[in-house]
């Protein structure tokens, strides 16, 4: 009799350790930036800036002549270039309660989505961490993806430029 | 949700208008067994207070986001245009959706960093380190 109990008791021990699992869900995520230049809807500084400009730079050659282009291409949205992107990513991914992860299985375009083939995506409910498996490293991570991030990111930018918003 | 934001050309004596940015998305939310917060949804908040003018405009993106919050996005699409008058204005459209969710017991050990990784410094840029 004990000999059974502890045999029982041993295929208890054994069970918990080999199967840490929590119910869950798994699921896929595809996402997808397209984008392209609308020239139509540029405006390259005027002729009057530009003389402004010429003649405060031979005045001061430490002046600034950074363009006036938003930053568009840094957060995600993705003015990336002349041509424009088509980026695609798929990923496989596990959730518990606090507790998600996204691995990448496949990526189209020119590599520059948010993570890389290398890598997956620990999410807790307040942070975000890639692990990158070629690179044996883990780091912090902000994606920086859609417009209200943009908008977000401008308010919290060191000089803000917003002008103006309207929500509906 | 639809918006629309300014921001003032980057040279003050700039003649232009404000770059505009415009844009329109659509969130599908599920109340999944288990919900988290979708971060390629492009969900988030400023860390800074707005401006006195732009609060009230902010108001109503902080309802739409009790609405999001009422389970998992789903399925997201944003369609519009980047930077309006500025050099280079820029259409975009971006869409994330999550298919084949299934419940399923999983492995907690998949939710832990590999003990042999290291963690990478600081790059210097971004805003890395914590959410929106």
């Amino acid at each position: 009799m004990r000999y059974r109990v502890a045999l029982l008791s041993l295929a208890i021990a054994t069970s918990v350790a080999s199967a840490q699992t929590q119910s869950g869900i798994t699921f896929k995520v595809r996402t997808q930036l397209r984008n392209h230049p609308v020239p139509e809807k540029s405006k390259p500084d005027s002729a009057r800036i530009r003389r402004l400009e010429m003649a405060a730079a031979a005045r001061a050659a430490d002046i600034s002549t950074s363009g006036d282009a938003p930053p568009a291409g840094g957060r995600g949205n993705g003015a990336g270039g002349n041509t424009g992107v088509n980026r695609i990513m798929m990923m496989t991914g596990s959730a518990v309660k606090g507790n998600h992860r996204m691995d990448v299985t496949g990526i189209v375009g020119d590599g520059q989505t948010e993570l890389t083939a290398s890598q997956w995506a620990l999410f807790t409910d307040t942070t975000t961490t890639v692990i990158d498996d070629v690179q044996h490293m883990y780091w912090p991570r902000v994606f920086d993806i859609g417009s209200i991030l943009a908008f977000t990111g401008q308010v919290d930018a060191q000089n803000s430029r917003v002008g103006t918003l309207n929500v509906s | 949700m639809k918006m629309e934001y300014g921001l003032k050309q980057q040279r003050e004596d700039s003649l232009k208008d404000l770059a505009v940015t415009r844009v329109t998305s659509d969130y599908w939310v599920v109340n999944l067994p288990v919900n988290f917060e979708n971060r390629f949804a492009g969900i988030g908040r400023p860390r800074r207070q707005l401006p006195d003018s732009l609060r009230a405009e902010w108001a109503k993106m902080l309802d739409l986001y009790k609405e999001l919050d009422k389970g998992t996005i789903v399925k997201f699409t944003a369609a519009g245009i980047i930077g309006e008058n500025a050099s280079t204005a820029t259409e975009y459209t971006r869409t994330m959706e999550m298919t084949e969710i299934k419940e399923a017991p999983v492995d907690l050990a998949v939710f832990k960093v590999p003990a042999e990784f290291t963690l990478r410094p600081p790059q210097g840029r971004g805003r890395g380190g914590s959410n929106p």
